[in-house]
């Protein structure tokens, strides 16, 4: 069952790659069981926060913490138990079936010479059920477009069922619909207790889907808190300096017909 | 998977080993089991082609994963080429109680380490991963040329026929310790099978999969230089077979790499005793080594699967 206290924690995190600085002093609590989206322009640091959130690598300075232990000390297989990753690009030349690379997500859960139970097949089964990709389960990776790969990468995320997922920019290859039903299954995944992070470079997602938004420019935090009063006009026209207006509507959640 | 492949396999497994028995003195006939010659001499060369098709195949499926590269091959890559100048070392060298599948294990071992390092080191993904390899079985292949050179008439020839591959020179003493390091391998690269598969998504994606991409690496370095270097004990440098049979069954069963490498060491041995009965019985009473064999059908085949890459990766 995903742990509920699971939440992230940024403590003066920073990092730097040859000199220069990439994250500068982040201070950041992402709430556990919600939807959390970075936001900001190219190179504000939004994919490197999260790498080091997955404690992928270690930080410069400060500490990243997930469920109150440093990220980047975590073992791999502790850290498979916590944290699923969808990366931004799968490679292309994967020779699996989509069934065969959802199922790689039960691995922190095998032993060498284990084969899958009926449980193991069950989760994939579902997983692919909620990315609409029972049809294509049996074709090769190689033969998706970049969306059903983008999809499929999810699935792998949610059979490795951690409590955090973390995505990054999880929304680029999709179409419109997708997009809404990739968000809509994050906050049902958020509603079941999961702890969810994305990058994110579409706004209107952002304001619409995420229970918390923080928006990063330059390597540095400049605001986080709920998307109605993080994301203000003289904010982001500040951070992407192009001009920005806002229409609310009353409700937060709306698949609209674009 | 493929519906035929299984049923071919497993008929293929009782009519190949048959035709090698039925195979010898130039001619076919029923075999007379009664025959001395059969468990001193024909046994033991069936079980040494399954075994080394087997290890090769399955180092070159492991080898694929492991360098992400459909083209490496222990042959090609210069595993093979280590495991037999550590042989040939210890042969023109005189050092006698060295055991020659230890020596063939550490020599593959060095030499895929190496190449793993050296192309990690460039970064020039497939072309700089082939030159590599290229480069360090070219450097094996001098060294060893030099020891033969300066060697006794005697070890000259002995390590010259066994060095073309070939079954019928298994080095004295060296069966069953190279047939246990077939097996040993094999059963480690079969193990590590679902590991190589993560390491396929990449590095930072198998690392959060739970992977310590490290010592996956390092583990099926280890495996794949037991079964070459075993292999290269029982019958020296064949190339090829670790390249063509993994692809092949890609095609027909998929890259699930657990299930290619137990088929690729179930198809490879039986492709080895296949070619190495034609090598026997086709230039009677020469015994042609069959890793000529192998060897003549293998510039073919990579040419064509390289092609095939080459069209996969424009479309990407």
């Amino acid at each position: 069952m995903p742990d509920i206290h699971a939440a992230l924690e940024a403590r003066s995190l920073s990092y730097a790659l040859g000199g220069r600085p990439l994250l500068s002093d982040i201070h950041l609590r992402l709430p556990a069981g919600r939807v959390s989206a970075l936001l900001g322009p190219n190179g504000a640091g939004k994919t490197t926060l999260l790498r080091l959130l997955a404690g992928l690598q270690p930080p410069s300075a400060g500490e990243a913490r997930v469920a109150g232990r440093a990220a980047h000390a975590l073992t791999p297989r502790e850290r498979a138990g916590l944290i699923a990753w969808v990366p931004q690009h799968l490679p292309g030349d994967v020779p699996l079936t989509v069934a065969e690379f959802a199922g790689l997500g039960r691995i922190p859960h095998l032993g060498a010479f284990g084969q899958p139970s009926a449980a193991d097949r069950q989760a994939v089964a579902q997983a692919l059920d909620a990315v609409e990709l029972v049809p294509k389960a049996g074709m090769r990776l190689a033969a998706l477009s970049g969306g059903e790969r983008q999809r499929a990468a999810i699935a792998r995320a949610l059979v490795q069922s951690a409590p955090v997922i973390l995505l990054d920019e999880p929304t680029n290859h999709l179409d419109l619909r997708h997009q809404h039903r990739l968000q809509l299954l994050l906050r049902a995944l958020a509603d079941a207790g999961h702890t969810v992070v994305q990058v994110l470079h579409d706004l209107a997602l952002a304001a619409e889907y995420a229970h918390h938004v923080a928006l990063l420019d330059q390597g540095r935090l400049i605001a986080s808190g709920e998307p109605a009063m993080t994301l203000t006009p003289e904010c982001l026209q500040d951070v992407y300096q192009w001009p920005v207006h806002l229409r609310h509507h009353r409700q937060t959640v709306t698949t609209r017909a674009a | 998977m493929d519906r035929g492949l299984l049923p071919g396999l497993v008929l293929l497994s009782v009519i190949l080993p048959l035709l090698a028995l039925m195979s010898g003195g130039g001619q076919w006939a029923w075999p007379d089991w009664s025959d001395p010659l059969l468990p001193a001499l024909r046994l033991p060369r069936i079980a040494a082609a399954l075994a080394v098709g087997a290890a090769l195949a399955a180092s070159g499926a492991a080898l694929q994963a492991l360098f992400r590269n459909p083209l490496a091959d222990p042959g090609l890559i210069g595993t093979s080429s280590g495991a037999a100048l550590a042989v040939i070392a210890v042969l023109s060298l005189g050092w006698a109680g060295v055991s020659l599948p230890l020596a063939a294990f550490v020599g593959g071992l060095a030499a895929t380490w190496l190449i793993l390092l050296l192309s990690r080191l460039a970064q020039g993904g497939l072309a700089g991963l082939l030159l590599m390899g290229l480069v360090i079985g070219a450097f094996c292949g001098a060294v060893a040329g030099l020891l033969l050179f300066l060697s006794d008439d005697l070890t000259l020839r002995a390590a010259s026929s066994w060095l073309a591959g070939n079954l019928g020179a298994a080095l004295p003493g060296s069966q069953w310790p190279a047939l246990l390091a077939v097996g040993l391998g094999i059963l480690g690269l079969v193990a590590l099978g679902r590991h190589l598969d993560c390491l396929m998504l990449g590095e930072e994606t198998a690392r959060s999969m739970g992977v310590d991409t490290v010592r996956i690496r390092r583990l099926a370095t280890v495996g794949a230089a037991l079964a070459t270097g075993g292999a290269v004990a029982l019958a020296g440098v064949i190339g090829f077979v670790g390249m063509m049979i993994p692809n092949a069954l890609a095609l027909l069963a998929g890259g699930c790499r657990r299930r290619l490498i137990l088929l690729s060491a179930w198809a490879g041995g039986l492709f080895l005793l296949a070619m190495d009965t034609v090598a026997r019985s086709v230039a009677w009473p020469l015994d042609l080594p069959v890793g000529l064999l192998s060897a003549f059908a293998g510039p073919p085949f990579f040419v064509w699967l390289f092609r095939r890459q080459r069209g996969n990766s424009s479309h990407a």
